[in-house]
């Protein structure tokens, strides 16, 4: 048991580290990593929660890590989605000049998201907001690549349904 | 009307143009940890105040010294106390005279 361990431990050791330094990583793709917080989350401020916690994370283990990015994204995905199953909305998002008709639009949206499941917003996040594939999303929330396309399309269902049911 | 797809499309256009924040992270831990020390700096103030107002006076410093000889001729007015006497209640230890000494 202590050599499989050890063993182990050695196999770690020897696994290639990231090639880009961390300070160097978090600079290029913080902002990434923060849209994609911020379209699944709908809130700057606890995007930027997310995404500090996730970098944080990273540096912990990040000789273990050898491919960063997809492994920040896939942590990143999984925190945010924690956080919606905590709370559903997290307040008006940064004011930008907009007609009245946009505002009402993305309120209505909004609200509408909120009624959705954590899951079910992050997949049309991952799926409409930043494009991921299929593979990507199930990799990134532990399902079967079938079952994404099948939850994709309830997904829309609901969020169309609720959306007309509010407007 | 508009399409809900389309709405939905249009909001994550929207959160693709939410300007990037400066700072890392809204939780400030920093602040968090820069607390206790605020609160150590503040009792160490606290404590160098208070010491200093405390303080034992230097009976070596000479407004002490004329203080104390104007305070021994005023008990010795009051009172009508010989100075031997009064030297006894001199507080920091010099030797004692007695009164054939004194004289």
């Amino acid at each position: 048991m202590e050599g499989v361990r050890r063993e182990r431990m050695r196999v770690e050791s020897e696994r290639a580290a990231p090639a880009v330094s961390f300070d160097d990583f978090s600079q290029i793709h913080r902002e990434q990593l923060f849209r994609l917080a911020l379209r699944i989350l709908g809130a700057a401020d606890p995007a930027q929660d997310v995404v500090q916690d996730v970098l944080l994370q990273a540096l912990r283990h990040w000789r273990r890590i050898e491919d960063p990015l997809p492994w920040c994204r896939r942590a990143l995905v999984r925190r945010a989605l924690s956080e919606l199953g905590r709370r559903r909305r997290f307040g008006p998002m940064p004011n930008r000049a907009c007609t009245d008709e946009d505002l009402l639009e993305r309120l209505t949206v909004e609200r509408a998201l909120a009624k959705l499941k954590p899951q079910a917003r992050a997949l049309l996040a991952l799926a409409l907001g930043e494009g991921w594939s299929y593979a990507e999303i199930a990799v990134a929330l532990k399902i079967p690549e079938g079952t994404v396309g099948s939850r994709l399309h309830k997904a829309k269902a609901d969020f169309r349904r609720v959306y007309e049911d509010m407007r | 009307m508009k399409d809900a797809m389309d709405a939905l499309g249009r909001y994550y256009a929207d959160l693709g143009r939410v300007p990037v924040p400066e700072t890392p992270g809204r939780k400030n831990r920093s602040a968090w940890l820069l607390a206790p020390v605020g609160a150590g700096l503040g009792y160490a103030a606290t404590y160098l105040l208070m010491a200093i107002a405390t303080a034992p006076v230097n009976p070596a410093a000479p407004e002490y010294q004329a203080r104390w000889q104007a305070l021994r001729a005023q008990v010795a007015e009051r009172h009508g106390l010989e100075p031997p006497l009064v030297e006894r209640a001199e507080p920091h230890g010099r030797r004692l005279q007695t009164r054939e000494e004194k004289a």
